[in-house]
């Protein structure tokens, strides 16, 4: 069976300009050494992978290890340096829950948007508009500005509505980091249904927990490098005995 | 290492089945009309007059420029309050999409950096929940116009094809400068100078005739397609008279090659202005 996603080689670098690019800036760089107010940062070195239909990878690494990056690329946001990358399916790409919406805009008409955004019609939210707003117990106020929410109440109603998302590969970044313990309770009731699902998960976190316990396989980059992959039990177990920056296990 | 080709990002092309093609464009098209829909109801909702500012801002205008300039114009132009109203209508809608368009990867810098759409999508998202403040505020023009007397003709069934030819222009002229200013920042304090001095390459509040003598300004006046579209909408409004279709069949390719043009190089180049924003 082809992988569903197939990556082979693959390396981006980002220019680091010091100080702010304006027309006089431009000028002085076409005239001056181009290099003089930048230096490059290696987010992803020659990375390797492929990720079976079906398959829940978990991505971890510490801070700037390459994750949102290898997500963003993969998504199509970005575009890689150097390598192959093969993506056979539609996809879905959630950094946080709630971009997109709109303050002074309610509730409902948030929960419209935001699905939108997602690729789901007015009429799919509106069907469903009852059940998302109950699971995101915000059925009183579906008429109150998102403005007047808290934080927690905003993800909740953010996540509700992704839950409506039908795409094959699913790319989440930080998807839980905003969650408060409760809502984290319930999100998971979502994840063990999903984990049983043929849906593709790839979940770039720090929560460790939620790697070995709805991922099957865990993907540990260090630098931009790959460092492991493999098991998620073995990969998040050698990431934690290294302290984030140990030997290659796989 | 190999370096990368556009044939080696294979990102579900060939996979795509043509319906899912059209299941895409479906919710392209849906996630156009949401986010047209968020603008339109959140423009001037902080005001007091809210919506009426889309007709209230030219017709000020308006004001002013007739106690200016009426005694120079006003008796070789009939109807010349009317005349400067289309003529401000045509050039606000210019002026306030291509304004709102320019900074618009950055005023959605989470959008655009974060979500997998088109981002052209939010270029043209501004400019139809402007749009359709240009339609109402013809609207209300015609209606200024048939109770002071001008007479209402069937070639106002022409005016939609000349608002079509202006959302064309306006399009390619911000996804441009959208462009742009995801590279050189400096775009948004230029452009506010160049659509000052854009005013008065207008004929606005003059007519063409009155440049008659000084051929350069003439030559401005001539390439410039907001003159066109002006003269369109004022022979039809105030003449009763539909343009030339030979004219307008013109104008019409120019815009639609131009914006064809500009769209394909935005969504070639939108992973480095997403990278960039």
């Amino acid at each position: 069976m082809d992988p569903i996603i197939r990556i082979r080689d693959l390396s981006k670098r980002f220019p680091v300009r010091q100080g702010r690019v304006s027309l006089l800036t431009m000028v002085r760089d076409s005239v001056v050494d181009r290099t003089a107010q930048s230096f490059m940062v290696d987010a992803l070195r020659d990375v390797n992978l492929d990720i079976m239909r079906g398959e829940k990878i978990g991505v971890i690494g510490n801070n700037g290890a390459g994750k949102t990056t290898l997500l963003k690329i993969i998504a199509g946001l970005l575009r890689p340096d150097h390598g192959r990358l093969e993506v056979r399916s539609t996809v879905t790409f959630l950094a946080g829950y709630g971009i997109g919406m709109l303050d002074d805009l309610s509730v409902e008409e948030n929960a419209i948007l935001y699905g939108a955004i997602y690729g789901l019609r007015r009429q799919t939210v509106l069907a469903a508009m009852e059940e998302l707003l109950s699971w995101a117990e915000l059925t009183d106020f579906r008429n109150a500005k998102l403005k007047t929410l808290s934080s927690g109440m905003f993800a909740r109603l953010a996540f509700s509505v992704t839950r409506y998302i039908e795409r094959d590969l699913f790319l989440l970044d930080e998807a839980l980091s905003a969650a408060d313990r409760s809502f984290q309770r319930k999100c998971e009731s979502v994840f063990a249904v999903r984990k049983e699902g043929d849906k593709t998960y790839v979940v770039a976190t720090h929560n460790l927990s939620f790697v070995t316990q709805f991922c099957e396989k865990a993907l540990w980059l260090h630098h931009g490098r790959c460092m492991a992959f493999g098991t998620a039990d073995k990969v998040v177990d050698a990431y934690i005995k290294s302290n984030g920056s140990g030997p290659k296990i796989s | 290492m190999k370096e990368i080709k556009d044939d080696t990002v294979n990102r579900n092309r060939s996979f795509q089945t043509e319906s899912a093609i059209i299941h895409s464009l479906a919710s392209y098209w849906n996630l156009t009309r949401e986010l047209t829909l968020a603008q339109i109801k959140l423009k001037d909702q902080s005001t007091i007059l809210g919506f009426l500012w889309s007709f209230l801002n030219p017709l000020l205008l308006l004001c002013i420029i007739y106690v200016m300039f009426s005694k120079r114009f006003a008796d070789q132009t009939e109807h010349y309050a009317l005349y400067v109203l289309i003529g401000l209508v045509h050039y606000t809608h210019f002026a306030n999409v291509t304004t709102a368009a320019l900074p618009v990867f950055s005023n959605m810098r989470q959008l655009a950096t974060q979500t997998i759409f088109p981002k052209s999508l939010l270029v043209i998202s501004v400019l139809l929940s402007r749009t359709v403040e240009l339609i109402i505020t013809m609207v209300i023009t015609m209606g200024i116009g048939f109770a002071t007397g001008v007479q209402q003709t069937w070639a106002l069934l022409g005016l939609p094809f000349v608002l079509f030819l202006q959302m064309l222009f306006v399009l390619w002229v911000s996804l441009l400068l959208a462009m742009l200013y995801v590279f050189v920042r400096d775009i948004f304090h230029i452009y506010q100078v160049i659509l000052r001095l854009f005013f008065f390459m207008c004929p606005i509040f003059f007519t063409i005739n009155f440049v008659d003598t000084i051929r350069t300004a003439r030559v401005v006046l001539l390439i410039n397609p907001l003159t066109h579209l002006m003269t369109y909408s004022r022979d039809i409004i105030l003449e009763g008279q539909l343009p030339s279709i030979n004219h307008y069949l013109l104008w019409l390719a120019v815009h639609a090659v131009l914006a064809t043009a500009i769209l394909m190089l935005f969504n070639r180049i939108e992973p480095r202005l997403v990278e960039r924003a």
